[in-house]
């Protein structure tokens, strides 16, 4: 885990410089994973650094920084998804990033497209279970941080998870269907 | 009883480590972002609440409310301008053409009201009037939403905390499950705390936790606390 310069309380521009240039893209993915769609990613990945520049003196350099950060993109992903309900509108579906760096052409476009699905079936999860599969499945962090990251008790990240993986497998199956909204 | 099946299937666990791998944004979309977000740093620091002063949650109020109003600006009417021609969307389509609207886009820096004075109950019932006829003026019930919130924060900055539990219960009254609920909750809170009424902050606070466990408010409203506290 990526943690923010030892050197002092993370206060000057320079470290939320360093912040934003090491964790930028772990910020991008991981609002995509949460459901921002491609065309909102730069400005929500936006909103989501302009709080974490205001919020720096609070951070704790003890800590990891990702785990503080995905509070941040949780915020404001749950903002974004707020409004657009709303509006009573949808967000668009999920749209393929197209750049990638397999090797071949070939490879390139089967884990882009497979990496398509997952993100689209991510959006079938409910918010909450979305943020504890994404923290333990993909960022890898373990279940106790991820209770404590969220707020939420032990057994409720368990249950969360357990939950949220069962309703992905079903949405990787059957993509229409409603699964643990 | 037989045991629950693992819903973690071989190909869900590949996707997933698929997913983990996934290449980094590229130095061009990192920068252009970098660009606007100076930009709004530089205009959020130019304001005395805009500094680095984590005890200043109004500033939080602003960049909701400037969040929000950018969002409603792009839902109205497509990509906001500016960030339209510095910005773009990572997704490589280009982006509809859009004329820009003559009015301000509502995604900048709000102009904050000069701080008003409210040495007399006459001041107060002017300040009031003002701020009623603005709001009503406000078409956007999210620009509303934010004009109260705004004049909230300056009053109680102004060393007016009651003043400000007015605004915030008008607000309340007048969008009780509002886009700007979190932020209204919070100022209250420190209002509360600066005029002195502490059991009843700490009761919100106690409800605001649970409602909002995540929010960025709370070391805010944890440091109002230390500062208020006998």
């Amino acid at each position: 885990m990526e943690r923010a310069p030892a050197e002092g309380l993370p206060y000057s521009r320079a470290d939320f410089d360093r912040i934003y240039e090491s964790e930028f893209g772990y910020v991008v993915k991981t609002l995509r994973r949460l459901g921002i769609p491609e065309r909102d990613l730069a400005d929500v990945a936006q909103e989501a650094f302009l709080r974490v520049y205001q919020a720096l003196p609070s951070y704790d350099p003890a800590r990891p920084v990702r785990p503080w950060l995905f509070g941040f993109a949780l915020r404001t992903a749950s903002n974004h998804s707020r409004l657009w309900r709303r509006r009573n509108l949808t967000p668009a579906a999920v749209e393929v990033e197209v750049r990638d760096t397999s090797p071949t052409p070939e490879q390139a476009l089967s884990s882009v497209e497979e990496r398509g699905l997952l993100i689209e079936a991510l959006q079938s999860l409910s918010l909450p279970r979305r943020a504890v599969v994404v923290l333990h499945e993909i960022d890898g962090l373990p279940i106790p941080e991820v209770a404590g990251v969220l707020h939420i008790p032990l057994n409720t990240a368990y249950s969360r998870l357990r939950r949220g993986l069962a309703d992905l497998a079903k949405a990787l199956v059957d993509p229409g269907g409603p699964h643990g909204r | 009883m037989g045991a629950e099946r693992d819903p973690m299937t071989p190909e869900l666990r590949r996707l997933l480590d698929l997913e983990a791998t996934r290449s980094e944004p590229t130095h061009a979309e990192r920068n252009r972002v970098r660009r606007q977000l100076e930009a709004r740093i530089s205009a959020l620091a130019s304001t005395p609440s805009g500094r680095w002063r984590f005890g200043s949650a109004p500033l939080w109020v602003s960049l909701g409310a400037v969040a929000a109003s950018g969002l409603v600006w792009k839902l109205t009417n497509g990509p906001h301008p500016a960030r339209a021609a510095s910005v773009p969307a990572f997704d490589p389509a280009p982006a509809p053409e859009v004329v820009p609207p003559v009015t301000a886009p509502a995604s900048e820096t709000p102009a904050l009201e000069p701080p008003v004075s409210h040495g007399s109950n006459e001041t107060h019932r002017r300040t009031r009037g003002v701020q009623a006829s603005k709001a009503a003026s406000l078409g956007d019930p999210l620009d509303r939403e934010r004009d109260l919130i705004e004049r909230a924060r300056t009053v109680l900055r102004t060393g007016h905390p009651s003043l400000a539990l007015s605004l915030l219960r008008e607000h309340e009254s007048a969008f009780p499950s509002g886009i700007l609920s979190e932020e209204r909750s919070g100022l209250e809170i420190e209002a509360l705390i600066a005029d002195g009424q502490l059991k009843e902050a700490r009761q919100r606070v106690a409800n605001f936790r649970a409602r909002y466990p995540v929010s960025p408010l709370l070391p805010a409203i944890d440091a109002a606390f230390r500062r208020g506290a006998p």
